[in-house]
């Protein structure tokens, strides 16, 4: 008899652990579930912030893109003839380009290319420009490529301009006689395709604007007629890769567009051979059509 | 790329970059190369052997070496670049503002004078 009521005692006393233990689970899960239910309020608030800040970003960039595209300047129908494409790789590139008239008897033409992408090198790009477009650099020529391009690497030493350089290609057209006058600094050659058939790269040396200061840019010559056409590039307008760790070759390039007809024709090579997905950086083509 | 490979020969820093220098990895070069520079020979060579291509990010990073080195008293030139890369430096001038040789010995040679 002693023996079941010890064993009687020890069950319950066991049971009124069991009990106890089962309490203190039974709290420890309520505040579990609770503690879930906070968190995933949390994260529901974060992603709807998240979602509002990302909605703020995507539409200021593209206010900011609008207003990149809203300065070129509308192709002309007038010989010459301008025919034109931008096409960013990012929301915001570093490519712009532009013509205007410098007076009766000239024509300005200018592509630049600042390094890199985003916001940064589009606030550059656009900088640089305007200062074309408007002429506004001190005791410069603005009929003389070379002394346009020197003008430019003083006014804008990359230390000056959060570590950023560009590239350019800027010329001069002359009407009453067809010369041409060109200077470019550490940008990719403008092809002639002249009215016979032949093509010519024209492009001088000399580093991108605001890497060096005290550099001397040269003004080369050449020269157009009616029937000639001019393309403006930038080095993305080109440099795809063909195959794993292989680039298409500017003269292969040079080759097809010679015998385009359109901007976008070239564009549609140029992306047939980068394969899917967006090209690696903006494509710029300016075409003049004398 | 972490640890940029390179050596010293005599009173210059190789520098022997592989394969790309892009966005990808122009700042870890950047870095590496400015910390070489920092504690070693300001005469640098870029040793482009194993270069098969490089952006203008990578450019950039090799105008930021030359500034430093430049700034420290010593100078960079640029050894055995082909085929992409020679061109790539063609068009971007940097081929007559550094020099290019074919060799090393060559251009630790040019930096000397």
């Amino acid at each position: 008899m002693a023996d079941l009521e010890s064993r009687l005692a020890e069950v319950e006393a066991e049971l009124a652990r069991m009990q106890a233990e089962f309490e203190d689970l039974n709290l420890l899960y309520q505040a579990t579930i609770e503690h879930g239910e906070a968190v995933e309020d949390q994260l529901a608030e974060s992603n709807l912030e998240l979602q509002r800040t990302q909605k703020r970003l995507t539409e200021e960039l593209t206010e900011a893109a609008n207003y990149i595209f809203s300065i070129l300047p509308a192709p002309r129908q007038e010989a010459p003839r301008t025919e034109w494409l931008l096409e960013p790789s990012t929301e915001l590139g570093g490519d712009s380009f532009g013509y205007h008239e410098i007076d009766d008897d000239h024509l300005a033409v200018y592509l630049l290319d600042v390094c890199g992408h985003g916001v940064g090198a589009a606030l550059l790009s656009v900088t640089a420009i305007n200062v074309l477009r408007s002429a506004a650099l001190p005791n410069t020529d603005f009929r003389d490529p070379g002394a346009v391009l020197s003008a430019l690497n003083d006014a804008f030493p990359m230390e000056k301009q959060n570590n950023m350089y560009f590239t350019i290609w800027y010329g001069v057209y002359r009407r009453s006689t067809g010369a041409l006058r060109y200077a470019s600094a550490g940008h990719p050659a403008s092809v002639l395709r002249k009215a016979d058939g032949r093509v010519l790269t024209l492009a001088t040396p000399g580093i991108a604007i605001g890497m060096m200061p005290d550099m001397l840019y040269r003004t080369a010559h050449s020269e157009v007629a009616a029937g000639d056409r001019l393309h403006l590039v930038s080095d993305g307008t080109f440099e795809v890769e063909t195959a794993p760790g292989e680039m298409l070759a500017f003269d292969t390039f040079v080759g097809r567009l010679s015998t385009s007809s359109s901007p976008a024709e070239v564009l549609d090579w140029v992306r047939s051979i980068n394969g899917p997905g967006p090209l690696p950086d903006d494509f710029s083509l300016l075409t003049i059509a004398f | 790329m972490a640890n940029l490979p390179h050596e010293t020969l005599g009173n210059a820093l190789v520098l022997k970059p592989s394969r790309r220098i892009d966005s990808s990895n122009a700042k870890a070069f950047e870095d590496d190369a400015s910390a070489l520079v920092d504690a070693g020979p300001k005469l640098v060579v870029v040793d482009a052997s194993d270069l098969d291509y490089i952006s203008s990010a990578g450019l950039r990073v090799i105008l930021t070496t030359a500034k430093k080195a430049k700034a420290a008293g010593g100078g960079l030139t640029i050894a055995c670049a082909r085929n992409n890369v020679k061109e790539v430096l063609a068009v971007s001038g940097f081929d007559n503002i550094f020099g290019l040789h074919a060799s090393v010995e060559a251009a630790i040679a040019s930096l000397g004078k």
